[in-house]
């Protein structure tokens, strides 16, 4: 069964169809790159399938299951977590600390319970906060542990991003631009992680305008220009597309 | 209820609400210019009521007025100067705490410039005994003063707004600071002109109703209050909204008084502020999309 | 760690002691009637810290429920059962939920125990924080603080125009409320020191808890709203509920003041509260650091004690408007915010190494 089925996904702001009518399926292990000019509404249909934003109109199912028009914070109980193309970490918090948070939905101790520090909230912190290093370690940060996640250099504050969503454990990882701003060398990190996150079971669709990094890892791909799918295929068939090629020309140096 | 006490309640829900109304517009110049809501917005009027009645013992009340309104725009000038642009990108905590500690502190000031008294202007024609009789119901000219002056400000803006160079750069910062600060607009000094305008006419608005109402050192607040829901219910930077939003909260207060204590009038207008926000906090007259933009 | 994190408590404990026999050998004892008065207020302060500095929602109301839990247990301990015959009132005394006290008279009269009373309120104050709470965190910004402005003018006036609330007299000759084993919560000179110390426990309990909730799960949750809604509910955080949670517990912190103070004062006035008390509460939490429960307990007592004694006159509200303003200004994250004190550390260490100036940050 498809990760994520979206289905016929629509969102307009005003008169302007920022999203239209999209369809499309994530297989499970794969990763899938959505990819598009500027303004094409890549990010408003991350929102929409995360739930920061509800479509006027379509469905989207996690693992079969309809989660539109959820709040984020019940999409998120389904398995689908995600990062922000402009980077939203909290201030006054640790590296680790912002990960425990990724990790919130692995623990179930309410304020009471944790006011009182009864014993099953202890053991409870305990076995978060030792998750959440094993994370910091799979993305290689561990060492930043106990930085302020804000005041950490641009390229590591994305990393720390993707660690507070894998924490969360999710079947689905979205990801909006993960390599944006990142000089080479970080690219390739970046593209290495994504390959790895992979490998350990999660899927991942990813939003990026690194072509390069787009072809190399992912196994399928879907175009969007000015709120449509214009094109669904593998990296071959998308790099032949004429429609495609037609969009990307004169938009290449768009960042 | 008789007719002629209907009219008379309407008269009271009018006058009320223009001066709530007046409050409301000083609340929407600084808030689209600057973004903050300014909870000193009704110690300005307590300001200009107290500074006239101070002057009215020397000089005749007509040039006491005027001095006040001029004194009240430069203590509004010095508010900005002093305080608001010391606020580098500040967060919206930062604005509303400031604002507040600026009430209390101009209040503060006041009482100890003044005192507690309670004090008030001559009426500007005629006295306390005088009325004009409209349709059977006797008002006190200083009503006439208080909605002919309210007019005036409404009318005065709206043709500084349109027609002036000033006005309409303010508009401009209004739509959009950084692409005014691009077409070469002065936004530092817009801002200053915002804060000295809404003192102008709150000055001004708070010398009208001094005869009806009496002036204090704290007498502020409350209208601030007033002022502030009839913004939000005209959708806040909406000024024809707040004439509208006056109107209906000094009605709803004016007929409150036949079924309700008088001493719960003042939790009127603030239950149906409450019921607004909670309910449609883009205002009966703002645009939804509008107030998405805003933060809420 | 363990010890680490229970030194500072051990140490306020310490000290209160300490400042107690100071206080009893030198025969000043009557220090310790504000900084009783001080210590509850500081509950409220307290509370108000973690919804305000922790989870980023501000409410300038908390005077309104501080005054809720006030008023209930002025009202119910003040209703004489004495002559209970039938109906809930007899009820009451065969439960044996009443007790009887000596009044300003000399009379002995039967009353509702303050135990019910507590309950009540805190039952009355959950539920309207509640309420209310639901619509009220829905909105941000200026529309957040207006709405808790208006509920808690609200109050006051309903307060100030019932005459059930002895309207602008307020409630006096309110009974003491007897704990346990002789301890009892009233303004009883002879009792003062046992009332400073009932008042330090709350403090120290209500300290503690605050302390283990916002280093847990929940008190990530609320510092992650604060620093970014949308990410905190990305997350799975169920944002609205953490808040209304928050909301609540503050507003019962603030109650629970509100009953112990008003036994201790055995009175409660209008001017609990007014909206200047709110802001008050709003301008320590600030100078205190916003996100900063020790900066707000050394504030509290501090600015507390200095205007309950008096030593600001009649320049009191200014004292506390001027601080509002010269904080926001100029330590727009608060006084002794993580910040600062960091930033002293530094200029302190840089001091001692006798070196100069200091580089970019490093931020890109
Ligand atoms: N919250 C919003 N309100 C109004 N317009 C929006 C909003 N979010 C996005 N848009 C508009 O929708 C279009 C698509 O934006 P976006 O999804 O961010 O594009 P992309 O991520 O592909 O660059 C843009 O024209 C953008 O201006
Ligand atoms: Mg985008």
């Amino acid at each position: 069964m498809a990760v994520l089925e979206v289905r016929g996904i629509s969102r307009a702001f005003g008169g302007l169809k920022a999203v239209d009518d999209v369809s499309f399926e994530v297989a499970s292990g794969e990763i899938k790159a959505v990819i598009g000019p500027n303004g094409a509404g890549k990010t408003t249909l991350f929102n929409l399938i995360a739930g920061a934003l509800a479509p006027d109109s379509g469905e989207a199912y996690a693992g079969g299951l309809p989660i539109h028009g959820l709040e984020p914070y019940r999409i998120a109980r389904h398995g689908i977590a995600r990062t922000f193309q402009n980077i939203k970490l909290f201030p006054r918090m640790t590296v680790l600390e912002s990960v425990m948070v990724g990790a919130h939905l692995s623990g179930s101790s309410g304020v009471f319970a944790t006011m009182l520090r009864l014993p099953a909230s202890r053991r409870e912190e305990k076995a978060l906060r030792e998750r959440s290093m094993q994370v910091l370690e799979f993305t290689g940060i561990a060492h930043l542990a106990h930085e302020d996640a804000v005041s950490l250099a641009f390229g590591r504050q994305r990393v720390v991003e993707i660690a507070r969503a894998l924490a969360a454990g999710p079947a689905l990882l979205l990801l909006d631009e993960p390599a944006a701003g990142l000089n080479i060398h970080e690219t390739n990190e970046i593209s290495e992680m994504i390959m790895k996150i992979r490998g350990g079971g999660t899927t991942v669709l990813v939003i990026e305008h690194d072509m390069s990094l787009v072809m190399n890892i992912s196994d399928s791909i879907v175009v969007l220009s000015s709120g449509k799918k214009i094109a669904e295929g593998g990296p071959r068939d998308i790099q032949r597309n004429e429609e495609v090629v037609r969009v990307y020309l004169g938009e290449e140096d768009d960042a | 209820m008789s007719l002629e006490q209907v009219l008379q309640y309407i008269l009271s829900g009018v006058t009320n609400g223009s001066i709530y109304a007046i409050v409301a517009i000083g609340f929407n110049i600084i808030y689209n210019t600057t973004g903050i809501i300014n909870f000193a917005q009704g110690e300005f009027l307590m300001l200009g009521g107290m500074t006239a009645i101070s002057l009215a013992a020397f000089v005749p009340l007509p040039l006491a007025i005027l001095a006040a309104v001029v004194i009240t725009a430069i203590i509004g000038a010095l508010v900005d100067f002093v305080f608001i642009r010391r606020l580098k990108t500040p967060s919206v905590l930062n604005m509303i705490i400031v604002t507040i500690g600026l009430s209390i502190v101009i209040r503060e000031i006041a009482l100890h410039v003044w005192d507690e008294k309670v004090r008030s202007l001559p009426y500007f024609t005629g006295s306390e005994v005088t009325s004009v009789s409209i349709l059977g119901a006797y008002i006190s000219p200083q009503v006439l003063w208080v909605l002919g002056i309210a007019a005036v400000i409404v009318v005065f803006l709206g043709f500084f707004f349109k027609f002036t160079l000033t006005g309409r750069s303010m508009r401009a910062c209004a739509a959009n600071m950084t692409a005014a600060k691009l077409c070469g607009i002065n936004t530092g000094a817009m801002v200053t002109v915002s804060f000295m305008l809404s003192a102008a006419i709150g000055a001004l608005a708070g010398c009208a109703i001094s005869p009806i109402t009496q002036t204090q050192y704290d007498c502020g607040t409350p209208l601030a209050i007033k002022g502030f829901t009839v913004a939000i219910l005209g959708g806040l930077g909406n000024s024809t909204g707040a004439v509208v939003g006056g109107m209906v909260v000094g009605m709803l207060e004016a007929f409150s008084i036949s079924v309700l204590p008088l001493a719960y009038k003042d939790a009127i207008a603030i239950t149906i502020l409450l019921l607004i926000l909670f309910v449609k906090p883009s205002g009966l007259l703002g645009k939804k999309e509008a107030a998405g933009l805003k933060e809420f | 760690m363990r010890f680490m994190k229970h030194a500072p408590v051990a140490g306020l404990a310490a000290a209160i002691v300490i400042f107690q026999l100071a206080t009893t050998l030198l025969g000043r004892e009557f220090y310790l009637t504000q900084l009783t008065m001080a210590a509850y207020y500081c509950l409220v302060i307290l509370g108000l810290t973690v919804l305000m500095g922790y989870a980023g929602q501000i409410s300038m109301g908390h005077a309104a429920f501080f005054a809720m839990g006030g008023y209930t247990t002025a009202v119910l301990t003040k209703l004489d059962l004495s002559a209970a015959a039938g109906g809930l009132p007899r009820l009451v005394v065969d439960l044996g939920l009443s007790v009887t006290s000596v009044n300003a008279f000399g009379v002995e009269v039967r009353h509702l125990s303050p135990w019910v009373s507590l309950v009540v309120a805190v039952l009355l104050t959950t539920t309207v924080a509640f309420l209310i709470g639901i619509p009220i965190l829905r909105l941000k910004g200026h529309y957040l603080a207006m709405a808790t402005l208006g509920f808690g003018i609200i109050v006051y006036r309903i307060v100030l125009g019932t005459s059930l609330f002895g309207e602008a007299d307020g409630i006096s000759d309110i009974p003491a409320f007897t704990l346990a084993g002789g301890l009892a919560v009233s303004g009883d000179p002879e009792l003062r020191v046992q009332n400073f110390y009932i008042a330090a426990v709350l403090l120290l309990a209500g300290l503690v808890l605050l302390l283990n909730l916002i280093d847990s799960r929940s008190g990530r949750a609320l510092r992650a709203i604060h620093g970014s809604e949308e990410a905190a509910n990305a997350m799975g955080v169920d944002t609205a509920g953490f808040k209304l949670m928050v909301f609540v517990l503050s507003a019962v912190f603030a109650c629970v003041a509100g009953v112990f103070l008003t036994h201790f004062n055995g009175g409660v006035g209008p001017s609990e509260a007014d909206v200047m008390k709110s802001v008050t509460y709003v301008a320590i939490v600030a100078v205190g650091g916003m996100a900063n429960l020790w900066g707000a307990l050394a504030m509290g007592i501090v600015l507390n004690y200095l205007s309950l004694r008096g030593y600001f006159g009649s320049y009191d509200e200014l004292v506390f408007g001027g601080i509002l303003i010269v904080i926001m200004l100029f330590f727009p994250e608060g006084l002794l915010s993580a910040r600062n004190l960091k930033n002293l550390k530094g200029a302190a260490v840089r001091l001692v190494r006798g070196k100069g100036g200091e580089g970019a940050d490093g931020r890109p």
